[in-house]
Parts: C-alpha cells; structure tokens; sequence
C-alpha cells in the first residue's frame, strides 16, 4: 500500500521509500514529482529504479529531458524543469512511451498536470524541521491509485 | 531521378527506393514501435537492393506526420541528415496524404476517401477535402455529416471503427492502417520534379499538438534561462 504521508531524515531513507512504492507500481503507471531544488526528487527516484531491478545509474535527466531505462519493468525518467510550454512537454511524447508498458515518472511534474493529472499519483516533498528532513505527501488523482492507498 | 522515402510516423517503420518509373524497392516492419532500431538498417537494405549507394540518390522524402512524435522524429532526422550530407532536396510529405494516395492506388474513389490518424489522448487527425482538421473522431462525423460512402483509412480510423463504420462508410483493412511507403516514395518524387523540394533544415514534423500554454509552475520559481540554462 501507498502511505498518505512520511517523513525521512535522510536521502538513504527517502530512497527507500521509493524503492517500498515502486513495489506496487504497474505498467501504465504516471508519478508526478512536486518539490524544490534538492528536495529529493531524483533520491526518490533511484529508489525506485533499484527496486524495478534497473542496473543503469539513475541521474537527474535535467538536461536530457527524458532517460529510459530497462528493469522489470520499462522506467521513463523526465525532468521538466528547463521547460516553459505546455507544447515542450507534449513534444517529449511521454505518453507514447507508457503505451509500451512502462512507469513514468516526472520531476517537476506540474509541469505535466494537464496531461496526465486526472489519473496519476502526485508526491510532494517539502522541507522539514531539521535540514535532512523531507515530508513526503502522497496524492492519488483519478481511480488508477485510488485503491492502492493506505487508509486514511 | 531516384529517391529514397522514409515512413515512420505511425507503428510502422518502412523505406522505399523510387524513380520516375515508379517504385523500385519497398520494405515494410509491421512490429510496432522499432523506428529508431530500424530505420538505419532499412535504408541501407533497401539501397543494396535497389542496386545504389547513397552517392547515387537525388533526394529524399519523409514523412512529416501528423502520427507519433517518437516515431516521426526518427523518420524526419534521418531524411534530414541524409539529405544534408548529400547536398539533396528533400520533400515533406504528410502521414495523410500517404494513406490517402494509397487507399486511391488500391482502388478507392479519391473523393471518398478519408485518412484518419490517431494522435493518442483521444483525438484523431483527418483529411476531408483537402482540408487537414483534428480533434476528437465525433468532431470528424460531425464535419462529415450526412456524407455516405466513405472509405476511412490509418490507425485512427482503426482505433475508433466502432464510431466510423456504418452510415458514413467502412474502415479499410489493414494493409492501409499505416501510410504506404511506396505512396509516399511516388509522392516524393512528384513533389522533388514538381519543384517542391526543399532544403534539409527546413524539414520539419507536422505534429498538430493542441495550442500552446505557458506550464503554471508552482514550485519552480527561477528561470533557467536567468541562470544561463
């Protein structure tokens, strides 16, 4: 299940929590990123990656704008945050990628809201307390997460 | 005049050689989504076959869409490096027009008939008069209203059968559910002796997104462009 919230006090912590909701994703599936520079976005997602038996080192696609990597299961890794139009992220064609099977998941992912906002989980990831501390909010937009929650 | 086409906008990958005379060599990958696997290794089996090099070709064609972005970039770069790196012309011809020149190459009456492109997220774009339109496939029966007859060709057309197939006309098979290469090798090559070539650099892919939206940031406040990015 999907916690609605944590908190992690370090990037080794936040990895693990994306490799624990890697477990429960499926083929189709869209994760959307929301959080500041360095607040554990791309930690979170090599968490992921591990737990989806990816082997390729998982780096910030920044610049590259969209990485694919092979594992158990096909993960698209896009980074939104040099882009200014709606039409820049329709042109990455992200979701003729998820037609073939795979996960995407999307740093600074409002940027992607109106494509796949209606049916994707959000996670949010804000500063905490102390300096190594990140809350983590889990959001399931549409039916497609809904039942993967935990209960409120 | 011999001329090399490249089809990649929709789930196929396919490469022709033609001439004035006609096609000379078509090759066709129906397995969905390899273009970028294959378009190479196509065009350099279908130039053996055809007996030349790429020193002996007068231009290029390539499909510009409208189809996959994935899939047109990969078509639309190739015919724009070849054509760069052999000073050729190369001619842009639209995923709707292929399907359109081969639904009338195989038969169909050119009045009656209507490509149908999927571009995902439910919308389908068409070609009805001469006139390129898109959105959702309803918007195409409305525009169609009360017309009979139809021939609806391409993946499009596939994908909303159901919709189409009945009073306004039928659904081609498969062998038009991708624009046909050799259609668009023969259009190439009416659009480079017709003086409609144009220059590699200003190929560019059709892909009929919807209009253009600043993204409503919420956590990124700085410009990258500001820090030189």
């Amino acid at each position: 299940m999907i916690p609605r919230t944590a908190t992690t006090t370090s990037p080794e912590e936040t990895r693990r929590l994306g490799a624990s909701m890697a477990a429960g994703l499926e083929p189709g599936d869209v994760v959307l990123l929301v959080g500041g520079l360095g607040a554990g976005k791309t930690t979170f997602v090599q968490g992921v990656a591990e737990a989806l038996e990816v082997t390729d080192d998982v780096t910030s696609p920044t610049f590259t704008l969209c990485q694919i990597y092979r594992g158990r299961l096909t993960l698209l890794h896009a980074d939104l945050w040099r882009l200014e139009r709606l039409a820049e992220v329709i042109d990455l064609a992200l979701d003729e990628g998820l037609e073939e099977g795979g996960v995407l998941l999307v740093e600074w992912g409002e940027g992607a809201e109106p494509l796949f906002g209606k049916d994707c989980l959000v996670v949010t990831f804000e500063p905490g307390a102390a300096q190594s501390e990140r809350r983590v909010t889990f959001s399931a937009r549409g039916e497609r997460f809904a039942a993967r929650m935990e209960v409120a | 005049m011999r001329l090399l086409a490249l089809e990649s906008a929709t789930g196929a990958v396919a490469v022709a050689v033609a001439s004035e005379e006609g096609v000379l060599v078509e090759l066709t990958v129906r397995a969905a989504r390899r273009h970028l696997e294959l378009v190479h290794p196509l065009v350099a089996e279908a130039l053996s076959l055809a007996g030349i090099t790429v020193a002996e070709l007068d231009g290029v064609a390539a499909d510009v869409g409208p189809g996959l972005f994935s899939g047109i970039r990969v078509g639309v770069s190739a015919a724009k490096a070849l054509a760069a790196a052999r000073g050729l012309e190369v001619a842009g011809i639209t995923s709707l027009e292929a399907l359109a020149h081969g639904a009338v190459a195989a038969g169909a009456e050119p009045a009656e008939v209507v490509p149908v492109v999927d571009l995902r997220r439910g919308e389908v774009a068409w070609q009805v008069g001469g006139e390129v339109g898109h959105g959702p496939v309803a918007r195409l029966l409305e525009e169609l209203a009360g017309r009979r007859g139809l021939l609806f060709c391409g993946d499009g057309a596939r994908r909303y059968a159901a919709e189409l197939s009945g009073r306004a006309g039928r659904v081609a098979g498969e062998a038009l559910a991708t624009p046909p290469v050799a259609s668009l090798s023969v259009l190439g090559v009416a659009a480079l002796c017709g003086g409609r070539g144009i220059d590699p650099v200003e190929l560019a892919p059709l892909y009929l997104r919807e209009a253009d939206a600043r993204i409503n940031w919420t956590t990124r406040h700085d410009s990258p462009a500001r820090r030189g990015l």
